[in-house]
């Protein structure tokens, strides 16, 4: 199910409307997939706060957007054009790709809310396509012999003993992709 | 058996009061039948579906639309035993139909999102919640009897 023309002229249309209206978008598609499946906090355990609106989906839903825009810029080569992308997905993050299927309903769904009239089946289901290419396309590193060296990874810090490990571990790794700004007291997040 | 919280019940109950049946049933399965086209394969009888206008405008489409409505406002009438009231629903779609059960959630997705659009900002993230679980709890009931 590739994109044909027509499919990427769609979305790039649909996206100048959509694009001022990117982070809130983000922001209320993250709190609907939180809200609604809920087995998709526990790749967020290190926030405070989960509810819908909440300062961390707010920051983290104009994060998404702003990895969507850049696809909607490189739609006529996702793969190649996301391998960075991918790469963060499958060795940092590690997220089950079954939850880029989650987001893309959830997007879809605000979508449908804040253009009641600009979503018609045509645009939803070229959308669809394109999410589920961008989906795809995050997805191709996950099965991948990595040509990264040894474990210079980012996963193997030491952060100070007082913290728990699981919080120490996402801390960690999230600040040195640059996700998370916070480090912990006195340490610094990079070896 | 399904826990629904008073929440649950008031809102999903709330949802039918306020979206227009005639309307919501006839956009939701042609949004399907244009966004999941192998869809089309059940409705061979149903005429003109070469393109969106197509189906968009076909009368049968619209007419099967009114009954899928209605075989949710039985199980909204029916919400403490769905998996019972729905015995005979299910046979029909496992035996008769032969419908592949994946496409259910198919036609759930698309009727979230019309409902979505028709409600507007009162369709929050809580009442999408309650809402998707209604109709997870529903398609649960209509795969019950395949084998």
């Amino acid at each position: 199910m590739s994109l044909t023309a027509k499919d990427k002229e769609i979305v790039k249309a649909f996206w100048t409307k959509l694009a001022p209206k990117a982070d809130d978008v983000g922001a209320d598609a993250l709190s609907r997939m939180l809200a609604v499946y809920p087995q998709t906090k526990t790749y967020f355990a290190h926030w405070k706060d989960l509810s819908p609106g909440s300062a961390p989906v707010k920051k983290h839903g104009k994060t998404i957007m702003g990895g969507v825009a850049d696809a909607v810029g490189k739609i006529d080569d996702l793969t190649a054009g996301l391998l960075n992308l991918s790469e963060l997905h499958a060795f940092t993050l590690r997220v089950d790709p079954a939850n880029f299927k989650i987001l893309s309903h959830n997007i879809l769904v605000v979508l449908a809310i804040v253009f009641p009239n600009e979503f018609t089946p045509e645009v939803h289901v070229a959308l669809d396509k394109f999410l589920g290419a961008l989906s795809r396309a995050l997805a191709e590193k996950y099965r991948y012999p990595t040509t990264r060296s040894e474990p210079q990874n980012e996963q193997h810090f030491s952060p100070p003993l007082s913290i728990s490990t699981s919080k120490r571990s996402s801390m960690c790794w999230l600040a040195a992709v640059g996700i998370c700004r916070e480090t912990h007291k006195g340490t610094s997040s990079k070896r | 058996m399904v826990k629904w919280s008073d929440f649950e019940r008031a809102t999903i109950q709330d949802i039918f009061s306020k979206i227009d049946k005639d309307v919501v049933g006839q956009a939701a399965l042609s949004r399907c039948l244009i966004v999941y086209p192998w869809t089309q394969r059940y409705f061979g009888s149903f005429g003109n579906l070469y393109n969106a206008a197509a189906i968009t405008s076909n009368p049968k489409v619209a007419a099967h639309g009114k009954v899928v409505i209605g075989g949710l406002e039985k199980a909204l009438q029916n919400m403490d035993n769905i998996k019972q009231a729905y015995t005979d629903l299910s046979v029909l779609h496992s035996e008769k139909l032969q419908v592949d059960p994946d496409n259910f959630k198919l036609l759930a997705d698309c009727l979230t999102i019309v409902v979505a659009s028709n409600l507007g900002i009162s369709f929050t993230p809580e009442v999408q919640a309650a809402f998707q679980k209604f109709l997870d709890v529903v398609v649960a009931a209509l795969r019950k009897q395949y084998y």
